[in-house]
């Protein structure tokens, strides 16, 4: 019975439905405040043998509000993730690994088996753009069911060998989800 | 689980007022609907038809239910695990139960829906259901008074009819409107808000009444002088079912649509219903007076003037707890002194009956809905034709047209009618078909 409200908004549109599906697209991106989007990144200094910086946030462990108690409408039938980053290398060669995490309200996203993990190399003055889509994840269909999910992403930067410390900027520009339900079979 | 019991009770119960509008005399179908006069079916809302002369050759008319047999071939599936279970075709049938041939075919909403959410941004595309939603008040109303069935002695006249009366009053608020009717955004730093008041009773009726000719200038009867009919009817009434819920469905946006705090509906509800154990007894009149003049009659009727039942109710609260989220249902008390009423129906007629020709048109007015319908009829040898048109409660023109052919003592009436009895509010063609039986 809980949600049940939100069930009568849902049902209105939705109960008994047929073949109708709910075509559900968050931008999960404006939920965060622009400056928590960016993260200036650097210097890493050169290092013969380079060291990792270990995971540093750039979006870090933000609350994302949704409708709840859809899951007691509708069964999620697919979710499908939009990841979109801008990384500026300012200075220096460098490897770099994103990782963007999601999880439910009363868990740790970082404490959660990433849900995209994209490596790339840096080079000087160059724009690296990322883009990576996800569909299929049993673990994010569930979480789009939820009243609030949260998200962290984070960056893992290794700077050169040899040459000038890596310095740059990476902004978040895309984090979108579209959830395809369908009426809840009893 | 009695609630349920209830709920359908009153629901199966209402069913003949909710297809109110849809009319089972062919003839007066393919008319528009409307009264046609003289003593030919008008007396369950003009009661003073009563009182004048049956008609010579006065049959019996039958409806024949092709829709049933359309209905039968393509039924709708009521199993939720149906993938083909769909909510709005069985509320379809609801309101538009299957008597009549659908010419056209109402395909119940289909299409997707889409919700495009962001921070401070919600916009719904709500596809061929967002005329399901109404912009402004949307108001239902139906009720029947028969048919009776009893006997005269001389002017006086005993009988037992079903009395129905469903009503519905569904607003939403311009906000809420918008968004669901025309797909505007969400905004923010604003109240939407959904209040729906429904109502259903049923009472078993015992009428006692009289109709007679009250004044006569120049002779009797409609081919004579002016005759004033006057009649009234008493009805004595006993419960049999009564379900009202009122409810309100609100949200208010922040000044971020979702923001630290998730957007919660808040909800309300209050209901009364009672089984046949719990229906009491009732009054209620109806009063009329027909003038004939020739071949010309103008009507007018009081129906349910000041119509009561007395019900014992159970009254019960419903509201979503602020802490939990849960839907609280909590009954206030249970057996409870209500006293429903039925709304007073004015109803005024005109007929005129020329030769081969009949003309005819009437007004029906009450609190919850005025429907205009007129028709006229051309006879020529065997052959009738007929058509008419109307303002259906939701103040939509409907058309329709039809023939009758006789046949020695057997007559073939077909009508086909327009309406816009199904959610999407499209217009319907519907045929119907009828038999007459004549002495």
């Amino acid at each position: 019975m809980r949600h049940l409200t939100l069930i009568c908004f849902a049902a209105l549109v939705l109960a008994g439905c047929g073949n109708r599906r709910l075509l559900l697209g968050v931008d999960a991106l404006s939920f965060t405040q622009p400056q928590d989007r960016s993260m200036a990144f650097g210097p890493v200094p050169a290092l013969p043998v380079p060291i990792s910086t270990g995971e540093l946030a750039v979006i870090d462990d933000q609350h994302v509000s949704m409708f709840g108690g859809v899951h007691n409408v509708v069964d999620v039938e697919s979710v499908s993730l939009s990841f979109s980053a801008d990384v500026a290398d300012s200075t220096g060669d460098g490897l770099d690994t994103l990782r963007v995490y999601l999880s439910d309200a009363g868990t740790n996203p970082m404490q959660t088996p990433a849900v995209v993990q994209l490596p790339f190399t840096l080079a000087p003055g160059q724009h690296v753009p990322l883009h990576v889509d996800i569909a299929g994840d049993p673990r994010i269909n569930a979480l789009f069911t939820e009243q609030e999910m949260r998200v962290t992403v984070t960056t893992s930067l290794q700077g050169p060998a040899s040459g000038q410390a890596l310095n740059g900027q990476i902004t978040v520009t895309e984090l979108r989800a579209a959830v395809v339900a369908r009426h809840h079979t009893l | 689980m009695n609630r349920i019991v209830t709920t359908l009770t009153v629901a199966l119960l209402a069913l003949p007022a909710l297809a109110g509008a849809q009319d089972f005399s062919i003839r007066r179908m393919a008319m528009g609907g409307v009264i046609l006069g003289g003593r030919q079916g008008g007396e369950n809302v003009n009661v003073a038809y009563r009182g004048m002369p049956k008609p010579a050759h006065a049959g019996a008319a039958v409806s024949l239910p092709l829709g049933i047999l359309q209905t039968l071939n393509d039924p709708p599936t009521f199993d939720p695990r149906d993938p083909e279970f769909n909510v709005f075709r069985i509320a379809n049938l609801i309101e538009n139960p299957p008597w009549n041939l659908a010419l056209t075919h109402s395909a119940a909403p289909s299409t997707d829906i889409s919700l495009d959410i962001s921070r401070n941004s919600l916009r719904m595309d709500l596809g061929d259901l967002r005329d399901a939603f109404p912009v402004g008040h949307v108001r239902a109303y139906g009720d029947i008074n028969g048919p009776s069935l009893g006997f005269s002695i001389h002017r006086m006249f005993i009988a037992a009819a079903p009395l129905v009366e469903f009503e519905n009053d569904l607003h939403l608020n311009d906000a809420l409107s918008g968004a669901l009717h025309d797909g505007d955004s969400v905004r923010a730093d604003a109240h939407y808000e959904l209040r729906d008041r429904g109502r259903a009773q049923a009472a078993a009726a015992l009428h006692v009444g009289m109709a007679a000719p009250l004044l006569a200038l120049g002779g009797t009867g409609t081919g004579g002088g002016g005759t004033l009919y006057g009649g009234v009817r008493a009805k004595l009434l006993r419960g049999l079912a009564y379900g009202e819920a009122d409810n309100v469905g609100a949200f208010d946006t922040g000044d971020t649509l979702f923001g630290s705090q998730s957007l919660d509906l808040h909800y309300t509800g209050h209901y009364l219903d009672a089984m046949p154990g719990d229906g009491g007894m009732g009054l209620g009149l109806d009063a009329g007076a027909v003038w004939a003049l020739g071949p010309l009659e103008l009507g007018l009727a009081l129906d349910d003037i000041g119509t009561r039942i007395h019900w014992k109710v159970r009254e019960t609260l419903a509201y979503r707890d602020s802490a939990t989220g849960d839907l609280v249902q909590r009954t206030v008390q249970e057996g409870r002194a209500f006293t429903s009423s039925v709304p007073t129906t004015v109803v005024s007629n005109a007929a005129f009956h020329a030769g081969r020709w009949i003309v005819a048109g009437d007004v029906r007015h009450n609190p919850f809905a005025t429907t205009v319908h007129a028709g006229l009829e051309r006879r020529t040898g065997p052959l009738a034709l007929r058509a008419g048109s109307g303002l259906d409660a939701g103040r939509r023109m409907q058309l329709s047209g039809g023939v009758g052919v006789r046949m020695g003592p057997i007559g073939l009436d077909l009508a086909v009618a327009t309406n816009n009895r199904n959610l999407e509010n499209r217009r319907a063609v519907e045929l119907g078909a009828g038999l007459e039986l004549r002495h």
